[in-house]
């Protein structure tokens, strides 16, 4: 039969002619004795393992190792039964799973780069805008904090930009003095809580106690924030230049304080009806060099913060805040 | 081409050495046996045969022993897994081609990067090579892509059905019958063109 292929013949007998003219070496037991004797040493977690298998190897019964060969090629045979047609073989084979494994990798990547462009940006919006409006200020708690009224950002004229516009820089009657008096250092601040609306209702936040005033700046249904010379102040009230003056002496501070959060209290508890001065524009006199910031807290309550002329949290009495 | 039966293999004037085909020359080996008996067994009776193919893969005699013997360890290591002459036996060829296509590939990139001898300086290997492509069929063989050289290597030395390649080349039998028709018109062709 092979006589009538020609070229079958001629290569077998080729191969073969080639075949014996090579002639292994006679050492080659002895060589693959001596790699086997100096084969790597197997870890010792796996060398226990084998030792194990090999002693339960040594007692299992004679009979088992063909039980067990019948049993595998029983659960095989099976196995290959449901296989599809197209893979079952004389012998289990699962080269097929490499090309599903292939194709499920690729689709796994996929589908992450699908959701990595899809879904990361919109989670990343939210927190850059949220980063956004911590950075400035919180003006997210204030109503139109941080922007004039025409939605430009606020920048007060002749004052330093700072990093925080939002709150004390924000209020209306804030631009109407665009002089270097109404700086953070010459204001009284009471922001609104969290829960106020953007209401057109102007800031009940800044009072400029302009050095012309009375440094006890209490609030007036009036649109004066002129100095009231009110009680609250006892002494020095009246007199503008006498507030330096205290302020330097620093031994009535606290008493100061008190007027000063008086009257912030008072300002806060009629936020509805308080108008900005109409006239805020300061005098050309510097500013006093004490400055009263209250905050009130998203609760209601207040803080006070008095910065200069001696003024600190720590003299702010218990229970004021 | 139409291959040749299996029932054919037996009528052909093969030594008994020769064959690589388990079940022939070698007898069941009993499941008792230990590594060291079962490797002493199988290097009798299959060692020159293994070398031989691998030869005829790497075309070098000193390379093609130490592939075999790498696999002769391989299969040493992995006798608990495998405690049959035919799975052994299968491991074995298995394990020769696949470490021939490895010294191939490997010897690819050697011969790239590496500088060329002068033109009058035989390398070590050309006596080898040389003794192996005496003929002008192995020369034409030695053209042939590494896969459709195994398929012919091992179906007319070997002289294993398609079964047998597909499983020691670790391809199907379609592509086994692929790569031996595509070889046999190649080598075919490049014979009558020399000729």
């Amino acid at each position: 039969m092979s006589e009538a292929f020609g070229p079958e013949a001629a290569l077998r007998r080729a191969l073969h002619a080639a075949a014996e003219q090579v002639e292994p070496g006679d050492d080659g037991l002895e060589k693959i004795r001596a790699r086997v004797s100096h084969r790597r040493p197997m870890p010792l977690p796996v060398a226990w393992v084998d030792i194990a298998l090999t002693r339960l190897a040594l007692r299992v019964p004679d009979g088992f190792w063909t039980i067990w060969d019948r049993m595998a090629h029983e659960v095989r045979a099976v196995v290959e039964h449901f296989l599809p047609e197209r893979i079952r073989s004389d012998r289990l084979r699962l080269g097929w799973l490499r090309p599903v494994a292939a194709m499920g990798t690729a689709v796994f990547i996929v589908a992450a780069v699908v959701y990595m462009a899809v879904e990361v940006p919109q989670v990343i919006a939210p927190a850059g805008s949220e980063a956004t409006q911590l950075h400035n200020g919180g003006s997210g708690q204030h109503a139109g904090g941080g922007t004039g009224p025409g939605g430009q950002p606020y920048t007060q004229p002749g004052s330093k930009p700072t990093s925080f516009p939002g709150p004390s820089l924000g209020a209306p009657n804030a631009s109407a003095c665009p002089s270097r008096k109404t700086s953070p250092r010459g204001t009284i601040t009471s922001s609104p809580p969290a829960s106020s609306s953007p209401s057109p209702t102007p800031s009940p936040t800044t009072t400029s106690p302009s050095s012309s005033s009375s440094p006890s700046p209490s609030p007036s249904d009036t649109d004066s924030s002129a100095p009231t010379g009110s009680g609250t102040s006892p002494s020095g009230a009246a007199d503008p230049g006498n507030s330096a003056a205290d302020a330097a002496r620093g031994g009535q501070t606290l008493t100061r304080a008190e007027s000063l959060l008086q009257a912030a209290a008072g300002a806060r508890a009629q936020t509805a009806t308080t108008s900005p001065s109409p006239s805020p524009c300061p005098s050309s006199k510097p500013s006093p060099t004490s400055t009263v910031k209250v905050h009130p807290d998203a609760a209601g309550g207040l803080v006070l913060w008095a910065q200069g002329a001696g003024l600190g949290p720590a003299d702010i009495p218990a229970g004021l805040g | 081409m139409t291959a040749s039966e299996p029932s054919d293999v037996a009528a052909r004037p093969i030594h008994v050495t020769e064959t690589l085909v388990a079940g022939v020359a070698l007898g069941s080996i009993p499941a008792d046996w230990d590594a060291d008996r079962a490797v002493t067994e199988l290097y009798t009776t299959h060692y020159r045969s293994l070398v031989r193919l691998a030869a005829l893969l790497v075309r070098d005699i000193g390379t093609a022993e130490e592939v075999v013997q790498d696999s002769f360890v391989a299969m040493h290591g992995g006798w608990r897994r495998l405690r049959d002459s035919e799975k052994a036996l299968s491991y074995l060829r298995q394990s020769v081609v696949n470490r021939s296509r490895s010294v191939l590939r490997h010897r690819v990139v050697v011969d790239r990067n590496a500088p060329k001898p002068p033109p009058d300086m035989p390398s070590a290997e050309h006596g080898a090579i040389a003794l192996l492509e005496r003929s002008a069929v192995i020369a034409a063989l030695r053209t042939l892509p590494a896969r459709q050289r195994e398929a012919l290597v091992l179906r007319f030395y070997g002289d294993m059905s398609e079964a047998q390649i597909a499983e020691a080349m670790e391809i199907s039998k379609g592509a086994v019958k692929s790569h031996t028709a595509r070889a046999m018109a190649t080598l075919r062709t490049v014979l009558e063109r020399d000729a």
